[in-house]
């Protein structure tokens, strides 16, 4: 199969995947989201009608209040039929219309929430978190990855030698240890107890202000090293049982036999074959970084996209979730796609499709 | 004409459990020829051939004895100058299990140039056409170069293999079971080619084996290893038709034989000792059927007949 035919067919099936998850939101969230609609546009007729009272010349009917009550069903049911509410959420024509929105980026207006700019439009609200998502968790992925991958060829040089053991001790504790927890240890000690680093990661200085970018990076250098410090042993001792797994490997005996210095064979012939399973929890948990992490953004205050989905979920905003869960999909399928691509690459024995 | 000359080599393992002595005493000498080292799985016969790659794994160890090629101690280089003079310039080997040999990530072009890339000037054009050639030489086309392991069959897989350990004209090649993984027909074509490189190159082969068939058509001198020694070696053809050691005995009769009276086949009784603990004495007098009084105590040394010598105790009074 080429790549060509490969990558048509692998997005057609990613994007019906997508349609999937978000039938399966729609309906979470479809009943819940009607009454609210339903709801605002009565007491949206309510104040209509009472503004139209309360003047000076009020129309005939305001005298009864019969009448207001009918006039009042009447505007309704017209703005209901008008704005299209009066077919159920899951009938095709408004189905059509979520799925056109959502694949179009049109995410609608938030309920309750606002963004920084004072915007109620969904997308704007979630630009803003992803940025300081992708700046704290992005950032502490990459840095984690790049010292495990390190200390991971390290201490397979030398399978239980001194670093080897204590890469293996750390990368097990600091897997079962949850970061939140660890956050709050670290709040505690170094903001109250040693006073060095603030406890809260958002400055207090607004946005547009010169100062801000240093001091929102002194801000995050905590959660940035509570991050990077859980993560890194986890990523050195898969590292180090990959490669050591596959030193044991025949054709890494050859090439030492050949003549292929120590170097070559760890970097060259060592890595290479690494690559693949390698690749794909790179891809995977970069991705996975894009959604941030709730608990611990809620504890580290910190203004991304785990807090956002934390804070959407308690104030119950509903096309504010709905975005996010779409946008977390849409990275997570993006990533599957890119590691199938990837793979290819690397692994001359999978090849697409 | 290269002269390897193994004296008293020992290969022990150092294990939680205790020290395996895999390799324990054995010296041999070549010049020009091409040997034959058999024996039971365990025997060390694999553990032989690495040594002389100086390619032991972890926790294992040459704990002693000396390997002279053309005359120079080669265990006495280090690491960096056996790496770039002595493996796969001058000792190259073809390992077993062809299948796992080749990296599968790689071309086979690529792994075939990795020694020149280290070992000689050659580079670019010329180092692909020296592999090319390589793989000419084999029986397989030049097409090969750009494909990857896992698209070659075994048969092919071995001969690359085989195109790999030639490739800088070694001196010596160890072939360690070339052909266990083969079927049949695919192995006597390995072994005839294996034959007709050893005639037309002159190099010297030494050929690791449990398969006493494979070797007789291919070396000039066979040694017989049990339990981490060599306890026969002496020219093919005399270890063939009059062994000395019993379990050499053993071992032949426990091979089918086309030509010459038929036998039944027999197996050993007992197992190859533990070669943590090897039984004291002669290692094979719990199995042998000649097995006297001397052999439980006092290790054998070679009885030499013309320049064929064996380690039994049976041969002490006709010596």
């Amino acid at each position: 199969m080429g790549l060509g035919r490969f990558v048509v067919t692998r997005t057609l099936n990613l994007v019906l995947v997508l349609f999937a998850v978000l039938l399966l939101t729609l309906a979470f969230a479809g009943p819940a989201t009607d009454n609210v609609l339903k709801r605002q546009v009565e007491s949206y007729v309510r104040g209509d009608i009472s503004t139209r009272c309360n003047m000076l010349r009020p129309p005939s009917f305001c005298g009864d209040a019969n009448l207001i009550k009918q006039q009042m069903e009447e505007i309704k049911q017209r703005e209901i039929q008008n704005l299209g509410l009066n077919d159920p959420w899951w009938s095709p024509k408004r189905l059509g219309y979520s799925i056109y929105s959502l694949a179009t980026l049109n995410l609608g207006e938030s309920y309750f929430l606002r963004s920084y700019g004072g915007s109620n439009i969904v997308r704007d609200i979630i630009l803003e978190a992803l940025p300081k998502t992708i700046l704290l968790f992005t950032t502490a992925t990459i840095l984690s990855l790049i010292i495990g991958l390190l200390i991971g060829i390290r201490a397979a040089r030398k399978p239980g030698g001194i670093l080897d053991r204590l890469i293996s001790t750390i990368g097990v504790a600091s897997g079962t240890v949850p970061i939140w927890w660890v956050g709050i240890i670290a709040i505690v000690f170094f903001s109250y107890t040693l006073r060095i680093f603030p406890a809260r990661a958002t400055p207090l200085i607004p946005p547009s202000d010169p100062a801000y970018i240093p001091a929102l990076l002194y801000h995050m250098t905590l959660p940035l090293l509570t991050i990077t410090l859980l993560g890194f042993g986890g990523w050195a001792y898969i590292v180090r049982n990959l490669v050591i797994g596959i030193m044991q490997e025949d054709y890494i005996t050859v090439a030492m036999a050949k003549g292929v210095p120590e170097r070559g064979i760890l970097y060259g012939h060592v890595l290479r074959s690494a690559a693949p399973p390698v690749i794909t929890l790179v891809v995977l948990s970069l991705s996975g970084s894009l959604g941030g992490a709730l608990i611990t953004e809620a504890v580290f205050d910190w203004p991304g996209m785990g807090r956002l989905f934390y804070t959407a979920i308690g104030a119950l905003d509903i096309p504010i979730i709905i975005g996010l869960v779409y946008v977390s999909t849409a990275v997570y399928l993006a990533s599957i796609f890119i590691i199938d691509v990837l793979y290819g690459f690397f692994d001359p024995r999978v090849k697409a499709g | 004409m290269v002269e390897l000359e193994v004296d008293n080599l020992k290969v022990h393992f150092f294990t939680s459990t205790g020290t395996v002595r895999a390799v324990d005493g054995v010296s041999f000498s070549l010049k020009g020829k091409s040997l034959g080292i058999a024996g039971e799985s365990g025997s060390g016969k694999t553990t032989l051939g690495l040594a002389l790659m100086n390619l032991i794994p972890s926790p294992g160890r040459i704990v002693s004895g000396s390997i002279s090629l053309d005359g120079n101690n080669i265990l006495q280089f280090n690491e960096e100058k056996y790496r770039t003079e002595v493996r796969w310039r001058q000792i190259s080997m073809i390992f077993q299990g062809a299948m796992n040999a080749l990296n599968p990530v790689y071309t086979i072009g690529h792994q075939l140039m990795e020694p020149l890339k280290f070992h000689s000037e050659l580079v670019g054009e010329k180092a692909r056409k020296k592999a090319e050639d390589a793989l000419r030489e084999v029986g397989l086309d030049a097409s090969m170069m750009q494909r990857y392991p896992h698209e070659l069959s075994g048969g092919m897989k071995q001969r690359v293999v085989i195109a790999m350990a030639l490739i800088l004209r070694p001196k010596i090649v160890i072939a360690d079971e070339p052909t266990t993984a083969l079927d049949v027909i695919v192995q006597a074509q390995v072994i005839n080619l294996l034959k007709r490189l050893e005639r037309e190159l002159g190099i010297s082969i030494i050929m690791i084996t449990h398969d006493l068939s494979v070797i007789s058509e291919l070396v000039d001198i066979v040694g017989i290893m049990y339990a981490g020694e060599l306890v026969e070696i002496g020219p093919a053809e005399q270890i063939y038709n009059n062994p000395k050691h019993p379990y050499t005995q053993k071992l032949l009769n426990a091979v089918p034989r086309l030509h010459g009276k038929r036998t039944k086949l027999e197996s050993i009784p007992g197992i190859p000792p533990d070669l943590k603990s090897p039984p004291p004495g002669c290692r094979f007098h719990p199995r042998c059927p000649y097995v006297m009084g001397i052999c439980k105590v006092s290790t054998p040394p070679y009885f030499t007949f013309t320049d064929q010598k064996a380690t039994c105790w049976l041969y002490k009074e006709k010596a």
